[in-house]
């Protein structure tokens, strides 16, 4: 176990996927992509979060379902964290208002994180620091996100909502345990948001090996090494999932085979929720995980930036999975809704009201 | 609309469905009051709603109040949480799919704004379609 992480887990989750979900199919044939394109990145249909949900009511959600999972008085969490490149005000923390929401403790450090997809991980990174050192008993990191894409953009094909939340702890508390945690950061500015932009842009082509593929090779192979750990050695490996493709391609140039990164996909069937992305797939998998086995877990960030976590799984995970809906259950509830109703509810028609 | 100093007041009530029992007779009061509507006593405490109940009755409203355009149709209804009754937004379902007797459960979501450009945030009630080994 490395010294970054001790004696701390993962005591409960929660996540929140919208009801509804948008067909890529239908996105691509309205702006004339290449028929193929949806197949090629592995993107079969995103959620589409309602005209009154946004990245604090999502993460309330998840963060509400961690604390019932963890069985947790709220008035005993001492830090907050939310991740999201969402933030329903450009200055006001969403933090407060989820707390508030809770019943949190007012006695508690509570900050809203920016880093792209991966804020939510090194809230994670923060929560584990804080309870290792004994300064709080439990800390929630929460990613949520209604991600933006510009109509007609490719990025729009996968942009998605969705959140989950983590509650950090004591290690004989937790279902899974942390045994070690890299991060791998650089400037290298392949996806961004420019102050007052409604939509980020992209480096297209650059977001791909210069970005996702070299910093999550470089955060779990500095994890490995840590550890004296080799693929082989963990169960199961999740990656962040921009796309349905990318996980895997960046898990066979580490050495996962294809049936040890499937268990964690989320984004085939609900797009790329941002922060809730990677981690989403950790709460799926912790949702089967067996006492024992072992999880990677490497979130990333453009801008950019990974994190690689080890965690092993305790047989407290067996009584925690269904106090709460599980991934699996959240994904298979939906209601299919038009283009033109999801242009409605995630504000992309400029209307004369009010 | 409302202002931010009437959210920011009522924050509990919106965010948590703090209610008042009282000791004298039992009533719940939603929202909450200092002495009880049903027999006058002082002798009240705070209490926290149960977030999941059933739908007693609802309305739908096709033409809303200046700023809920955006929420059209908004369905309103009575929903019935432990002993207390509560007037709460019905939201992810169809009015045509709205039933008496229903179970839903809360979910925060946002309101129109306020008149100061401030999201008031506030419990409504979607349908309960996910087990749920809670009700708080």
């Amino acid at each position: 176990m490395s010294r970054c992480c001790v004696k701390t887990g993962v005591v409960g989750w929660g996540a929140y996927i919208p009801l509804y979900r948008l067909r890529s199919k239908e996105i691509a044939s309205l702006w004339g992509f290449d028929p193929n394109v949806a197949d090629s990145i592995w993107i079969e249909e995103k959620s589409v979060a309602s005209v009154d949900e946004d990245a604090i009511t999502m993460g309330w959600y998840a963060a509400k379902y961690a604390l019932v999972r963890g069985g947790v008085n709220p008035e005993d969490v001492g830090a907050v964290f939310v991740g999201t490149e969402s933030k329903p005000y450009a200055v006001k923390p969403s933090s407060t208002v989820i707390a508030d929401a809770l019943g949190i403790s007012r006695k508690k450090l509570a900050t809203d994180l920016e880093f792209a997809c991966r804020a939510a991980a090194e809230g994670i990174r923060l929560a584990v620091a804080l309870v290792s050192s004994g300064s709080i008993k439990y800390g929630l990191s929460i990613g949520s996100d209604t991600a933006q894409a510009s109509p007609g953009d490719v990025l729009e094909l996968t942009a998605s909502s969705g959140a989950v939340a983590f509650l950090i702890g004591p290690a004989e508390e937790s279902v899974a345990v942390f045994e070690g945690l890299t991060t791998y950061v650089t400037d290298t500015p392949d996806f961004w948001r420019r102050e007052g932009s409604k939509y980020p842009s992209h480096g297209e082509g650059f977001t791909g090996e210069p970005a996702y593929f070299h910093h999550i090779i470089s955060s779990v192979t500095m994890l490995l090494e840590e550890l004296g750990l080799k693929p082989s050695d963990f169960d199961y490996a999740i990656f962040h999932q921009p796309n349905g493709k990318f996980p895997l391609q960046v898990g066979r140039a580490l050495g996962f085979p294809k049936e040890k990164i499937t268990p964690g996909l989320v984004t085939p069937w609900i797009g790329n929720t941002y922060n809730a992305s990677a981690l989403l797939g950790l709460a799926k998998v912790l949702e089967i995980a067996k006492p024992g086995q072992r999880i990677l877990v490497a979130p990333f960030g453009s801008g950019a930036g990974s994190d690689a976590m080890s965690l092993v799984v305790t047989d407290k995970v067996l009584d925690r999975v269904h106090k709460a809906p599980t991934v699996e259950e959240l994904i298979n509830r939906k209601k299919y809704v038009s283009y033109a109703e999801y242009a409605k509810s995630r504000n992309l028609i400029l209307r004369n009201v009010g | 609309m409302t202002t931010i100093q009437r959210i920011w007041r009522i924050k509990n009530i919106l965010l948590r469905l703090i209610s008042t029992r009282c000791l004298e007779c039992g009533f719940i009061a939603y929202p909450p009051k200092a002495s009880c509507p049903k027999c006058g006593s002082r002798k009240v405490v705070e209490e926290e709603l149960p977030k999941v109940g059933e739908v007693l009755t609802y309305t739908v409203i096709n033409v809303p109040l200046k700023g809920f355009e955006e929420f059209t149709p908004l369905i309103i209804g009575l929903i019935k949480l432990g002993d207390a009754k509560v007037l709460a937004e019905l939201v992810d379902v169809k009015p045509e799919d709205v039933r008496i007797g229903m179970k839903v459960v809360a979910t925060l979501r946002r309101s129109t704004k306020t008149l100061d450009g401030v999201i008031p945030y506030v419990l409504k009630f979607k349908p309960l379609t996910l087990k749920l080994n809670t009700t708080t």
